[in-house]
């Protein structure tokens, strides 16, 4: 064997995969050829290491969640027959703690501050209980936790990483009387986000604000969004809960639009079915 | 396959199952990012899906799994932009190569060898994720990536060597390679 041909079996050497005879010839040659020990040597410290980054998470049941949601769609659209919705369920549970180090920080120094307010704001027992804590003092902590936790949903959202704009999401649904920068931050996320998983987030996370006239033009623009069958899929299923007006003449368009991926005029159809019964 | 080929749908359930994880972890690995790795996945199977009639029963059901995901990839990455520039060819040359035995010396960090894999271009790093994690062999690679095997073995040497490299390259980043 020459120096070249030895070299380039050296993975294949580290993974086994050679028969023990080539095997055995290589072992010979780098026992006798300083260059190619030096060389093996390099490769197999790489080798090896990549075999030490450790194995990703697998994300396995919220894959399964949308596999299944997409193979109930498909079945409707082959069927033409309504799938259950519990079929469809598209959850994520994000954790309390974000992973981006300046939402630590920013989550950090909010919690401080709505510390130090509600410090000040309620008064030791001993003097409660003399003078009771006027209401509006603990209106405004309130109201300050509440700009604190918008603020902080808003700046999640804003994120690079996709992990992060699906928290941001998600705790839109913990903040009573969003003002109207979260609604539209739904909504450019909806229309906009570059991941599908946030926007569908957005969609679930905008249901709570479907009487909106901004969020129903909103989902007429995106499930016009070819780009996604899958929210397109989504859009449909919000537009038949919430009772859209606008749905019917819609999906009619819809189920009638030959360039429309398969699952996607289904279920317009299958939205049809629902709307008129 | 050939249950979802012939209109099962229900089949595809148990492809998912079987293979959903494997294809994850290709895509991880080479996108580096485990949100845009699972958006693929499920563009990959409704691919499936949508392309059942042009799977060839006499093929291997993974070859063609394979090919759906970096197909998926590609579109992916050609309607969100270009990626990050791959580290060049030349770099292995112009890298400082510390030299065989003083690596040997050295503890070389997984995470940082991850960080250096996304650095190399699209083969060189697909070969190396079919070889290394999901063991495939040679001509099985070869199969997915559509080259000959002799390209396969050529190329996963200079993979090797150019992901030395990048990782080096890397070095000056604070603890990547400790000694």
């Amino acid at each position: 064997m020459r120096c070249e041909e030895v070299r380039q079996r050296f993975a294949e050497y580290l993974a086994g995969s050679l028969d023990a005879g080539v095997a055995r010839e290589l072992e010979q040659h780098v026992a006798s050829c300083a260059e190619c020990q030096a060389e093996y040597a390099g490769v197999e410290a790489v080798w090896k290491a990549l075999g030490e980054v450790p194995v990703p998470a697998v994300p396995s049941n919220r894959m399964r969640e949308r596999f299944s949601a997409m193979l109930a769609a498909e079945r409707a659209a082959a069927d033409r027959r309504p799938a259950s919705r519990q079929d469809r369920g598209r959850t994520w549970r994000p954790t309390f703690w974000p992973r981006e180090p300046l939402v630590q920080m920013a989550l950090a120094a909010s919690l401080l501050i709505v510390g130090v307010i509600a410090g000040r704001a309620l008064p030791s027992r001993q003097v409660q209980q003399q003078a009771p804590v006027p209401s509006r003092e603990i209106a405004e902590v309130r109201t300050e936790l509440r700009d604190m936790r918008q603020m902080l949903t808003l700046s999640l959202m804003q994120q690079q990483s996709a992990t992060e704009r699906l928290r941001g999401v998600s705790w839109t649904a913990q903040i009573d009387q969003p003002g109207n920068e979260v609604v539209s931050a739904l909504l450019d996320t909806l229309l906009h986000d570059s991941n599908v998983n946030v926007r569908l987030a957005a969609i679930d996370a905008l249901r709570r604000f479907s009487d909106r006239a901004d969020v129903r033009l909103g989902t007429k623009r995106a499930v016009a969004d070819k780009t996604s069958p899958l929210l397109q899929v989504a859009v449909i299923d919000f537009m038949v809960d919430t009772r859209d007006p606008q749905a019917p003449a819609l999906f009619r368009t819809l189920a009638q639009d030959a360039s429309l991926d398969e699952l996607v005029r289904g279920r317009a159809q299958w939205g049809l079915d629902q709307l008129a019964s | 396959m050939d249950a979802v080929q012939g209109g099962q749908l229900e089949a595809l359930g148990e492809l998912f199952e079987r293979h959903h994880r494997q294809v994850f972890l290709f895509l991880r690995r080479t996108t580096g990012d485990a949100a845009i790795a699972e958006d693929l996945v499920q563009e990959v199977f409704v691919r499936i899906l949508k392309y059942r009639h042009t799977y060839d029963a006499g093929s291997r059901f993974e070859t063609w799994l394979f090919r759906i995901a970096r197909n998926a990839r590609a579109d992916h990455f050609r309607k969100q932009g270009p990626s990050p520039a791959p580290v060049d060819a030349a770099l292995e040359v112009a890298a400082p190569d510390p030299g065989p035995e003083k690596q040997l010396e050295r503890r070389i960090d997984a995470q940082q060898l991850d960080r250096a894999l996304q650095q190399l271009a699209e083969e060189p790093r697909d070969l190396l994720v079919l070889a290394r994690y999901h063991g495939q062999p040679y001509e099985r690679i070869a199969e997915t990536l559509g080259i000959e095997v002799g390209a396969v073995k050529t190329r996963v040497h200079r993979a090797m060597k150019q992901l030395r490299a990048a990782f080096f390259n890397l070095e000056d980043a604070p603890c990547a390679v400790k000694k």
